[in-house]
């Protein structure tokens, strides 16, 4: 892979950073009449309302609240929260590890399940197999993760009581506790982009099987797990990656619904709450991280195209 | 097949061979004895059918030739005619709605057609290569050279990554690639449309396979490479004592190239030659008809000459010779007779010609 392209994208998600804080940054004094009154509410006093202008640097003329703000962002001080005055770099980083290890997990969830159900859904194309996976990606995909959260919870918390219904449990408490904490609310994420890959994983071996390179290696002698892993599946995860990539945006979204429902208190229920609130810091930060995410996200998989697809690939 | 002048009495002595070869053929690892010693391929009325099919459409019907070593047997005929399907049956690679349901293909003492899926699979790569017509496509894009190359020698061989990789550069070097070492580790889009073609072969021949199934090599290329291509073959049938199995529709290639010629036609033989007997005396009007719609380029502004009609879609031939409907000397008896089956022992599966009542070469 050629360092130039990797700089080049690395350089452009910068950019896409630049311009989210620039927006968020805009927001709150775009708004109509005074932001402070806004933010404090209608039955704030003129103190409160003086306070929140102040603890903004809202007297300040716009270009150096800006460069302020900027210089905040790059030495990692994003502001305190309205509501608790704790720093919103703090607090996101709290919120974090919940909601990746729920996310990261979900992601894991739906890579293996979507590629594998895909993959044996293309190669027994037609048969009763693959009607039984297709039918069950379009149910995964219909299913909003709430409804499966809770029929989770009712099965394997209730019912079996397996697993925890509730909470976050850190690693420091062990690989095993954590474990068992994230696996149903990353299976209630997952699910629906598990059912996406697999469709997509599934049109990809369908279309890369009618490949005449296949008729070729199967014409070398290649059959059965070799002529699958060795060309197929390497084929297919150009078009899957893409999928996945896309995902990720879908997943981080999903935590705010998922961390509701089993009560863990990460990202997701931070922007709720500081939505509620009208915490403008909080929100801003959680926008500008979660941008962060994306952008990161973004990088790896073009990273992983050059890895699969020799033609990205340059020397 | 290839007296053509034989007399009735000869006629029914191939018959009788050819039945029991047949019979013989039905038990996977039977040997037949081949007609000639240095015969490397005999297929001996080949038929292939639409699985599950209550009417049989009769995709390729009846199919008998042969391939010697070191030669060069062509199967021509127009687009749709049952050429390639006829090639795939032997590999075993036909779409999955088609299957054989009739005849033999002895390679060198084993039926093909009697193997199972699995025992076939075996002989693919190592028995019998094969190249395509679309020599990107025909390459994994998501893999380098050398491995695609080491493949067949890794399943076959069960040799390793490495040892396959010293034997891909050789073959490299055989099928004449320059810098073979570098291009091991090149991808396909790397090469141009003849190197990559010569790859194709290389990964073909890697197991030393006696005969190679060439489906419309050279179609995709540049006239300068096909020429480069085609000496290529010739040098691996010299020099490696491959047989070559060519589907082309191109009579140059075929006059350039091959010692035997299989002009098919609907899914049947019409006739089987000697390459220099079928372009001088055509025992088959479609031959004939073939033949004279080659532009020579010898009178500019001349019109081009073409065959009217066309094909008829597997699924709607018609009874007796199928090519009768755009024949010029077609007559009610044509229509009438099952010439695949009555004149399976003839080079020729027209019945005028058998009667001596037509020249085609007078048609040319």
């Amino acid at each position: 892979m050629q360092a130039a392209f990797l700089i080049h994208r690395a350089l452009r998600g910068l950019l896409v950073l630049w311009l989210v804080h620039l927006m968020t940054f805009m927001l709150i004094r775009l708004v109509p009449g005074d932001p402070a009154e806004v933010i404090a509410g209608e039955q704030a006093t003129p103190e409160a309302v003086d306070q929140i202008r102040e603890s903004l640097g809202l007297t300040e003329p716009l270009p150096v609240q800006y460069w302020n703000a900027l210089r905040g962002v790059l030495t990692g001080d994003l502001g305190e929260s309205l509501f608790s005055g704790l720093a919103v770099t703090r607090l996101l980083l709290d919120a974090v590890p919940p909601s990746l290890s729920i996310a990261l997990g979900a992601l894991a969830f739906a890579v293996m399940a979507g590629v594998l159900l895909g993959a044996i859904a293309g190669l027994t194309r037609g048969r009763i197999v693959d009607r039984c996976v297709s039918a069950l990606a379009g149910l995964g995909i219909a299913m909003p993760s709430f409804w499966v959260g809770m029929m989770l919870v009712t099965i394997f918390s209730i019912t079996l009581n397996w697993l925890p219904a509730t909470s976050y449990a850190p690693l420091a408490r062990g690989t095993g506790e954590w474990a068992s904490h994230i696996v149903l609310p990353a299976i209630a994420l997952g699910t629906t982009v598990a059912a996406e890959i697999a469709r997509h994983t599934r049109g990809g071996v369908i279309d890369v099987m009618e490949k005449p390179f296949i008729r070729a290696a199967r014409a070398r002698g290649a059959t059965g797990a070799q002529l699958v892993l060795r060309h197929v599946l390497r084929n297919t995860a150009i078009p899957v990656i893409t999928v996945i990539g896309l995902s990720g945006g879908t997943l981080l979204g999903g935590t705010v619904v998922v961390e509701t429902v089993f009560g863990i208190s990460g990202l997701g229920n931070l922007a709720i709450s500081s939505v509620l609130s009208r915490d403008y810091p909080v929100i801003q930060g959680y926008v500008l991280l979660t941008a962060l995410i994306v952008v990161v996200i973004n990088l790896t998989v073009d990273i992983l195209y050059g890895v699969v697809n020799p033609k990205v690939r340059k020397r | 097949m290839t007296e053509p002048t034989a007399a009735s009495s000869a006629e029914a002595g191939t018959a009788a061979e050819a039945t029991a070869a047949r019979e013989a053929a039905s038990s996977p690892e039977a040997t037949a004895a081949p007609e000639a010693p240095d015969t490397v391929l005999e297929v001996r009325d080949l038929t292939v059918d639409l699985r599950g099919a209550a009417v049989q459409p009769g995709l390729v019907r009846e199919v008998s030739f042969r391939v010697r070593r070191g030669g060069a047997t062509a199967l021509i005929g127009e687009s749709g005619c049952g050429k390639t399907m006829t090639a795939m049956s032997l590999l075993g690679l036909l779409p999955r709605e088609v299957r054989v349901s009739g005849g033999s293909a002895v390679l060198e003492g084993t039926d093909l057609l009697g193997l199972s899926p699995r025992q076939l699979a075996r002989a693919r790569g190592r028995r019998i290569g094969a190249v395509f017509q679309e020599p990107m496509s025909t390459l994994d894009p998501t893999m380098t050279v050398g491995d695609q190359i080491g493949e067949s020698r890794r399943i076959h061989l069960r040799e390793s990554r490495s040892a396959a990789r010293v034997r891909a550069r050789e073959l490299l070097e055989l099928v004449g690639i320059p810098n073979a070492a570098a291009r091991l580790r090149a991808y396909p889009h790397e090469l141009s449309g003849g190197m990559q073609q010569r790859v194709g072969i290389a990964a073909a021949i890697a197991c030393d396979p006696p005969l190679l199934i060439a489906d419309e090599p050279t179609t995709a290329l540049d006239v300068t490479i096909q020429a480069e291509i085609l000496d290529l073959l010739r040098e691996l049938r010299r020099e490696q004592d491959l047989a070559v199995l060519l589907v082309t529709h191109d009579l140059g290639v075929v006059a350039d190239f091959c010692d035997e010629v299989v002009v098919m036609y609907a899914g049947g033989v019409a006739e089987t030659a000697g390459t220099d007997e079928l372009f001088g005396t055509p025992r088959h009007p479609y031959t004939s008809a073939l033949i004279a719609s080659v532009p020579t380029g010898a009178e500019p502004f001349s019109r081009l000459t073409s065959l009217p009609g066309r094909v008829p879609a597997a699924g709607s031939f018609p009874a007796g010779c199928r090519f009768a409907a755009r024949c010029p000397f077609a007559t009610d008896d044509c229509t009438r007779t099952d010439v695949y089956h009555d004149l399976a022992t003839e080079p020729t599966r027209c019945l005028r010609v058998v009667r001596g009542e037509i020249t085609p070469e007078a048609a040319a």
